[in-house]
Formats: C-alpha cells, structure tokens, sequence
C-alpha cells in the first residue's frame, strides 16, 4: 500500500549577486529537478492547462495535514513517469518545475522589525547551474540578463498565484467539496497498486450546491477550477497506460 | 403530553446538563422551526464549575460527532488532550516497576483467536513480556507519549483507537455555547425553588425565582450531588456501594508542567497508595492531579502527605504552593433513576470512583437512551421508565464489578485497605462467580452478553492477566493447539509496535500541530 502526500523540504541559499555573479543556468537541466517526484504542487493560474496533461490531485501536506492541489506524475513513490529519456515528456509543465533551481524564501526584515521580506534562493545543488556551461545570469556589469528575468517572472508569478490558490483550497474545505480518492489499479502485469491519501472534488457534491454557493464561486472565479480538478481525475487512465508502457519498455 | 409540543426542562448546567440538552437537542432537530421538541435548561449561575482534569472514553468521539462539534474546536476549547488507555501503576504488588496497561484496543486475533492461554504458556516457559504488551501495541505508544493519530488523519478518525483527557468545566461551556447558538436549546439562568406536582404525581412545574413557573413533559435531573428531583423532591434511595467500594473522599490539585515541552502522557496514570489511588491526567495546559482514598483506612493529613510526596515527584516547584480541594464523595447510585416524569443524569444518579472514567461515558449512555426513546405520550413514559431503569441498573452493576476487579486481585498486603479489598465477602457475587470460572478458562464474549454492557471481555482480560491473574489451562489444552497461528500474532503485534512507533508523533508535538492548523474533516 502506498501513502502518498506531498512533502518539500527545500534545502536553500540566499541568492547574492556578488557571490553568484559568474553562476550561469543549463536550461535542459531545469526539469530534471523533478525527476524523482510523484507529486508537483499546482498553481491555481494553470490548473485548466495542467489538466490537459495530468490528474491534478488534493492530497495533505505531511507536516500540517493542511489540504493542496498537486500533479501526480508517478503510480509510486518518487516515481515520474513523465520524465523519459532524460525529458519531460509533456505540452506543459507545472510552474512548481518551471521555477527550478530558484526558490523563495523568507527572512526577518531589517526595516520592519518582526516582520518577515521575501528573498530569492538557490538550489547549489541543482544540475542546472554550473560555472563553466549554460546561459549567464548576470551579464558583465552585474545586471541581469534576459535568461534571469524570465526565471524570475516564473517565481514572481508563483508568488502571485500562491494565496490564491490558498483561498481556492480554503473555499473547497469550507463547501465540503474534497472526497477522498482510493485507487486499486491493475496494471498489465497482474501487479496490483493500492493508492491511498489522494483527495478529488466530489462531482456529487459539486451538483449539490446551493445557488448561493455557486454564485460565490463564480464570483471568485473558482467555478472553472473546480470542474477542470474534478475532470483531470480521467487523466489518471493515460498515467497507468504510461506505466504499463513503462514496464513493457524496461522488460524490451 | 396532549400538546403536539413535548417540552424537556434540565435542571443544572454542568457536564451532565448540558450534554444530555444537546444529545437530545441534536436528534430532536430541535433547531428547526417546527420542532416537536423543545429543550430548556435551568441553571443556577453562570459561573462554569471548576473543572479537574477528566477521562472519557472513546465513545465521546461519536457524541461529539452527534452533536456536531468539531474535533479541533473541542481540543482546542477544553484544554484537552488524546487518552490511550489507563496504566496501572502499583496495584499488583506495590513494589517500583509494577504496573499494567488496560489500552483501547482489542488484543490481536480477538474475539475470534484468543491469545491468553498461548501468552500464559510462553510466560510459563521463561519468556518475560506482559499481557498487553504481547497482544497489543498501544502499550508502547504510550510508553513513548506518542499521540494516537497524525496531524493528517481525519477528525475523529485514529491509528491507535483513542479518547480524550479535558477541562470538565471548558467542556461544559463549549456544550452550552453550542446548544444555545447552533441547536436551539433555550436557556434560563434562574434558581428553582419549588417543585409543583400535579395530581398525578408527576412534576407539572418547577417554580423559579426570577421565571416563575417552567411547566415541562419531562424533567431531566442534573443537579450534580444534591440530585434536586429524584432524591429530594422524590425521596429516591441511595444504594451505597461503600461495602465494596471502599473509596470516599478526594483530593484534588493541577499540577504545572515543568516545561512548555514536557510530554502530554496519552493515558490517565493511577498509582496505587496505602489506603487508596492517585490520578493524573494530562491536559496540555497543566496535569490533573487528585488522591481517592478511604477514610476508614487512612486519614486526611496522610492522604495529602502521600499526594505531596506524588506531586512533588512530578514537579518540585509545584509543592511550594501545594493546595488541594477537598470533595467528599459515597460510592452508590440511586435505586431507580427514571421516576415519574423525571429521570436523573450524572452526579444526580450517582457516582462512583474515577477509575475506569464511567462518570461521563454513564452521562453519554443515559442522554442517548432519553433522547433516542424520548416518548410520544405520557403512557409510554413508563414503560421507558422501566427499561431505563432495568438498563442503568445492569450498568452500574457492571461498572462496580469492573471497579471491583482491580481491588481484589491485588497481592498487597502492605496495609488493612488492600487486605480487606482481598476479602471475597467485600465483592459482588456476579464478580465472585465470574472469578470462580476464570480459574480454568478466560473471560470470553459469552460472558457479556447483554447489549447494555459497558466493559467488554477484553476489558477484563488486560486486567485480569496484567495483575497476574493465574488461569488453569491445563484441562482445556487441547482446544489451545494452534501454536503457529499464536506465534504469527504475537509476532504480528511486534512489528504493529514498530511500525506505530516510528510513523507517530510526539502527542504534544500532534496537540501543538492541532491548536495552529487543526485537522481536516477527511
């Protein structure tokens, strides 16, 4: 039986231009960050484009039992099945992979005591930066270059999108609307897979609301949201067929 | 009752009160408009009673659920906590290291294969592990202060099956906000100083001093010790339990924690004294603490010495301000509980030690039965009246036999207390019996068969065999041959121990988790 909720434990560095000015970016390498990970958080901004790829799923996260939206990529632990032959094999990728090797961070504020400022971190670890190889950073002046500013447009966007899709979340605890999700798959090779901690939008209960209700979705703009994670469940056939196809590839 | 309308007035807004006004509340759907019930409760002062820490059992998850409380709000208003069970610390021998577990859970294989007699045998044979410990994991959990769930498991929902220490008194309160806002139960502050009967003889009114007069249907006695209804006003007898339960006053304290980080132990501890036990529950906020004891076998200035030296023990600035309130307490229930049109709850019916926590699951049990076979007309009421009564009384007599168990089979002869506890004539004879066929076989099932029990057979199988309870097998052995499948469970429950152990969190790390993010409904 396997568990599955969504955990992070980003291990960061503060970005800072003196330090990493000669620090350049292997695109390619970006999305290999992912590679091993079953589940990606999902903004809300791209849940009707992730929805054409993958089952957007609602699982909690293991260190507050707090509910979020998230891709599922793989039938197993740590397991992508989207990451194939060194490539994300996919029309889109989720912004949560987009924004690699750059995270954000808080720190205390130096002009507002006891409060807290946002700073932009770095994976050192990441395989997309290097010293030697890819897209600079920083140009000779310092400033920074087009390869960086659209990395960063990618977390800023992310920042944007993350108390939204908070409060979309919220808004679906509160309307009762997340069933729990337990799947008994068979795949092609009589191995059975149980998966349990998966969470989706009830259609049931979606039908149920009352106007009021309804029109306080639509207000928000979640209405749409609701029915594209609702309807990405069907997305969890192509993800078997891909594992099936994944096992048949390996045993060729 | 020739009015559509059936009115029930409680008396007292305590624990008792204000549960048994939502349980019936709750199922009468007494917040809708056109509600066939209504419920009002009289209380004498808003001042919430001073609560000590108190145990449940796991039933109040589905009480809690029936009324419609969350289980953060709960936990987070009743400064309460999770309870795994009791462990009983002392009672066997009295020596340092005696103790046993009664958890909450039923023992590996059970009812359907019952590890005793394979568990006795390897004892027999030299291998050391108690009862619990070989047929249960919980045991373990609570060793360690684990919590019996994550913060990812739903509400009301366990790993380990579960029920809670709390604030009787924040308990109260949160039940009286939430049946006054959220079930439509009407409250009035007032006194009662007069009950009117009709010719009957049933109560047709009860005179208040600011009111004036509440006529009602039913009158629910909650009126804690002084029982207003049933024993004043009906002269219902008391039937003193004291020739078996020997336990009549405490003394009760909370204790600080010595850290904000201090473990929330997730089993109420009784220790054993010389001529009674002290309780200790764990809240988040402080420790419940208090000495039951017998004042024909010791006296207070004793009682409170060894409760010092306890507290003490627990946390060395605490007796540096040691004050402790003194509650006179008789052992028995009343005769009968639903008299007439009145029918009484908690303290009001009786009361008995808080060593297996009966006190609010007995509250649980008799505001279900009323508000499930809250009857039509007033015809019926009697012959309510009369299963009530029949199936409280096989209850308490249940409870005082369990309560009873744990006293007679002690081996402690360190004091007059603990040698007349041994003595067969202080026991029922039910226990007697009972006792006297668990010599050659174990409590099974068939031996509680009544739906209104209160303690299953598991219940005295952790007590009988974590005192030491010595069971003859020898002339059942051949139905006891299935050795492979015992050993499959007993190793079962071994890997249960360590798999719980290493996926469960601290249970104030859990309770900390709780109160800043509380836990989903799924």
């Amino acid at each position: 039986m396997i568990e599955f909720s969504s955990e992070q434990t980003p291990n960061l560095v503060a970005l800072n231009p003196a330090e990493h000015r000669e620090l350049r970016l292997l695109q390619d390498k970006i999305e290999q960050h992912a590679a091993a990970q079953h589940l990606v958080p999902a903004m809300f901004s791209e849940y009707v484009r992730l929805a054409v790829c993958y089952p957007i799923v609602i699982s909690k996260n293991e260190q507050t039992g707090q509910f979020a939206t998230s891709v599922l990529l793989g039938l197993e632990k740590n397991e992508n099945l989207f990451w194939q032959d060194k490539q994300w094999q996919a029309v889109y990728v989720p912004m949560q992979v987009r924004r690699q090797p750059f995270f954000v961070g808080q720190e205390p504020s130096v002009d507002e005591p006891g409060k807290t400022k946002y700073v932009l971190c770095i994976d050192e670890n990441s395989p997309a930066l290097s010293f030697d190889q890819g897209e600079a950073l920083f140009d000779e002046n310092g400033e920074q270059t087009e390869v960086f500013k659209q990395s960063y447009q990618v977390i800023s966007d992310i920042l944007k999108d993350e108390p939204i899709t908070q409060d979309f979340v919220q808004s679906l605890v509160e309307l009762d609307l997340i069933e729990p999700m337990s799947l008994d798959i068979v795949l092609d090779n009589q191995q059975k897979l149980q998966i349990n901690g998966l969470y989706t939008i009830s259609n049931e209960r979606l039908s149920m609301l009352k106007a009021t209700e309804l029109a306080m979705l639509n207000d928000k703009g979640y209405l749409g949201a609701c029915f594209a994670i609702a309807h990405s469940v069907a997305q969890i056939y192509a993800l078997i067929q891909k594992k099936n196809q994944s096992i048949a590839d390996n045993l060729g | 009752m020739l009015h559509s309308l059936t009115q029930v007035v409680i008396v007292g807004g305590g624990t008792a009160g204000w549960l048994t006004a939502a349980r019936i509340a709750a199922y009468h759907k007494c917040q809708q408009a056109n509600a066939k019930v209504q419920v009002t409760l009289i209380e004498s002062s808003d001042v919430p009673p001073v609560g000590v820490g108190e145990g449940t059992w796991p039933t109040m998850r589905a009480t809690l659920q029936a009324v419609g409380i969350s289980e953060t709000e709960f936990l987070r208003e009743c400064d309460a906590s999770f309870k795994q069970g009791a462990k009983f610390a002392k009672w066997t021998t009295g020596a340092e290291g005696d103790f046993y577990y009664h958890p909450l859970m039923l023992p590996q294989g059970f009812p359907k294969f019952d590890l005793t007699p394979y568990w006795q045998q390897a004892n027999d044979d030299g291998m050391d592990i108690s009862y619990s410990n070989a047929v249960c994991f919980q045991e373990a959990l609570c060793e360690q202060g684990l919590a019996p769930k994550l913060i990812t498991t739903a509400e009301f929902s366990h790993v380990a099956n579960y029920a809670y220490h709390l604030d009787a008194g924040k308990f109260a309160s949160l039940l009286k906000k939430h049946s006054i806002n959220k079930l439509g139960v009407r409250h009035i502050v007032d006194h009662v100083v007069k009950v009117n009967n009709s010719v009957s003889g049933d109560i047709a009114t009860l005179t208040t001093k600011a009111h004036g007069e509440i006529a009602g249907d039913l009158f629910v006695d909650c009126t804690g010790f002084q029982s207003l209804l049933l024993g004043q006003h009906y002269q219902v007898p008391f039937v003193d339990q004291s020739d078996v339960l020997f336990i009549d006053n405490a003394l009760a304290l909370h204790v600080p924690y010595q850290s904000a980080d201090e473990d929330i132990v997730s089993h109420t501890v009784s220790t054993a004294q010389s001529a009674g036990w002290i309780w200790d529950i764990g809240l988040p906020s402080r420790r419940g603490v208090g000495h039951v004891y017998s004042s024909k076998h010791t006296n207070e200035q004793a009682a409170a010495d060894e409760l010092y030296q306890y507290v003490e023990k627990l946390n060395p600035a605490a007796v540096k301000d040691f004050n402790y309130r003194k509650i006179p307490i008789q052992s028995g229930h009343r005769q009968r509980f639903w008299h007439n049109n009145c029918v009484a709850v908690g303290l009001a019916a009786g009361f008995l030690e808080p060593l297996e926590a009966s006190a609010i699951v007995l509250v649980e049990l008799s505001a279900t039965m009323i508000a499930e076979q809250l009857p039509h007309n007033r015809s019926n009421m009697d012959i309510v009246a009369k299963r009530f009564n029949q199936t409280f009384q096989y209850r308490w007599a249940r409870i005082i036999d369990f309560l009873k168990l744990h006293y007679v089979l002690t081996k402690r002869q360190d004091s007059q207390f603990w040698r007349d506890n041994q003595d067969l004539s202080s026991c029922p004879q039910e226990l007697v019996d009972l006792l006297s066929l668990w010599s050659t076989r174990a409590p099974a099932d068939y031996d509680f068969t009544s739906n209104n029990e209160v303690f299953p057979a598991a219940s005295y199988l952790y007590v009988l065999y974590g005192m030491g309870f010595k069971t003859d097998f020898s002339q059942s052995d051949y139905l006891h041959q299935q050795a492979q499948q015992a050993a499959h469970l007993f190793q079962r429950n071994q890997q249960m121990i360590k798999q719980s152990c290493q996926q469960l969190p601290k249970n104030r790390e859990l309770l900390n988790k709780i109160a800043q993010y509380g836990l989903n409904k799924i």
